[in-house]
């Protein structure tokens, strides 16, 4: 194994972040329509972690 | 553990679905995504375009007009017209109602009234035909009526695939990167692939609701009609070979049998006769629950029209439910402000993705793989 090569891995490691903001991103979909108030500000975060993780990947050097 | 790779010839395939359904969407997608941007806020922009007159002070408790004598009102402003809907605001006593000469009049043809419900004053119309009214009918059908509406259904349609081939070339593409990578010492087109599959990724889901609830609402009138001929026709059939009704009985009384026959629940609009959303033979009362978690959800009570006797309580079958749930999760307008500026941001990064994409296909890479080979041999 050569270290200018890194080793590939699983799909399920390259899909394991992807699949959590899926998820993530559904549930807030989701419970938005479920209600107002703490329903709503879920639906925040759930479709806002994404956009946190894009901005930091942004952001990092 | 072994870990079998994607082959190279589906790898090839899935690269061809992605090129060729994004190629044919990307530009129809864009203007989607432009459009939209500003029709997410059209509540905010219309209110600030043009301020809502507030209703005539008037002391708490004051009573409400008789729906008829609204009726009446509306109709008087409009002589020969018939009633086509009358719908009832959820934030203030007023009620607007349509009108038109026919039930099946063009939308060009109809009147739309809004009425306070304590004076029967006819409240000052806010200007048709302004920008988002351009915008809208941009994004929706592209002027050009149900085959343009259509149309944009199946681009969402070819969106969604392309969203789906992305995600399984992304696996392969990343196998030797973490995730997240940009590798900004590259040159300009891997720095662009990078954005491109970043944003794609964390972005899927979202683009994948807002597509696929895009094109459903693309067959809200096909769907809609079929409701008609499958559900509502039924009702009809002790009403064959009759003249089409004129809603001869009382709105008022139509609306108390409806909200009796399912209590906890408020009015929305009331469909006249011989429109989209009734039968030739019905007033249907439209019914929408009273919490936020069944606001979204419609029961249609349907009234004899001319004896004003309840008809049937007919609860919307699943792909009526399926269209009214698509519409909140399209226009991202149900979790207040903050939903909606999250909305933009991923509107804006989704025209990130297909710009880039757009890019990686005009960008000259082949040009560099083709000298490269060129120099192997």
């Amino acid at each position: 194994m050569s270290a200018r090569r890194p080793q590939r891995h699983s799909a399920w490691v390259t899909l394991a972040i992807p699949l959590a903001l899926a998820a993530l991103t559904l549930a807030g979909l989701i419970a938005g329509l479920l209600g107002d108030g703490l329903y709503d500000a879920f639906a925040w975060i759930g479709l806002g972690v994404p956009l946190a993780v894009v901005a930091r990947c942004w952001m990092r050097k | 553990m072994p870990r079998k790779a994607i082959s190279t010839g589906s790898i090839r395939a899935w690269a061809f679905v992605h090129k060729w359904t994004s190629l044919v969407c990307t530009a129809f997608l864009l203007m989607l995504c432009v459009t939209g941007l500003p029709l997410i806020f059209h509540e905010e922009i219309d209110g600030w375009l043009h301020e809502r007159p507030p209703l005539t002070a008037l002391p708490e408790g004051t009573p409400l007009l008789s729906l008829d004598a609204l009726l009446a009102r509306a109709l008087a402003a409009h002589p020969g017209e018939v009633p086509l809907y009358l719908s009832f605001d959820t934030d203030r006593p007023v009620v607007n109602v349509t009108t038109a000469p026919q039930p099946d009049s063009a939308g060009s043809a109809m009147h739309f009234l809004s009425l306070d419900r304590r004076t029967g004053e006819i409240l000052p119309a806010p200007p048709a035909g302004g920008i988002m009214d351009l915008l809208l009918q941009l994004h929706t059908d592209m002027f050009l009526g149900l085959p343009g509406m259509l149309f944009l259904g199946a681009m969402g349609l070819l969106f969604a695939l392309a969203i789906v081939s992305g995600v399984v070339l992304y696996v392969p593409f990343m196998a030797r990167l973490p995730f997240g990578a940009l590798r900004r010492e590259k040159r300009a087109r891997v720095r662009w692939v990078d954005t491109h599959n970043l944003l794609g990724i964390t972005t899927l889901m979202w683009a994948l609701v807002v597509g696929l609830t895009g094109t459903i609402n693309t067959l809200a009138g096909p769907v809609t009609d079929y409701w008609k001929a499958d559900r509502l026709a039924a009702l009809s059939a002790p009403y064959a070979g009759e003249r089409p009704a004129r809603a001869e009985t009382s709105v008022d009384g139509a609306v108390g049998l409806a909200l009796a026959a399912a209590p906890g629940m408020r009015p929305q609009f009331v469909a006249f006769p011989g429109v989209a959303y009734s039968s030739n033979h019905h007033l249907a009362v439209f019914l929408q629950g009273a919490t936020p978690r069944t606001e979204k959800l419609l029961t249609p009570v349907l009234i004899d029209a001319r004896t004003g006797r309840l008809a049937a309580v007919a609860p919307m079958p699943w792909y009526m439910q399926a269209l009214l749930l698509s519409q909140p999760l399209h226009f991202g307008d149900y979790g207040g402000l903050p939903m909606k500026l999250i909305w933009a941001l991923l509107d804006l990064l989704t025209i990130v993705v297909l710009a880039s994409g757009l890019y990686l296909w005009l960008a000259p890479a082949g040009r560099r793989n083709a000298r490269r080979k060129g120099k192997a041999a």
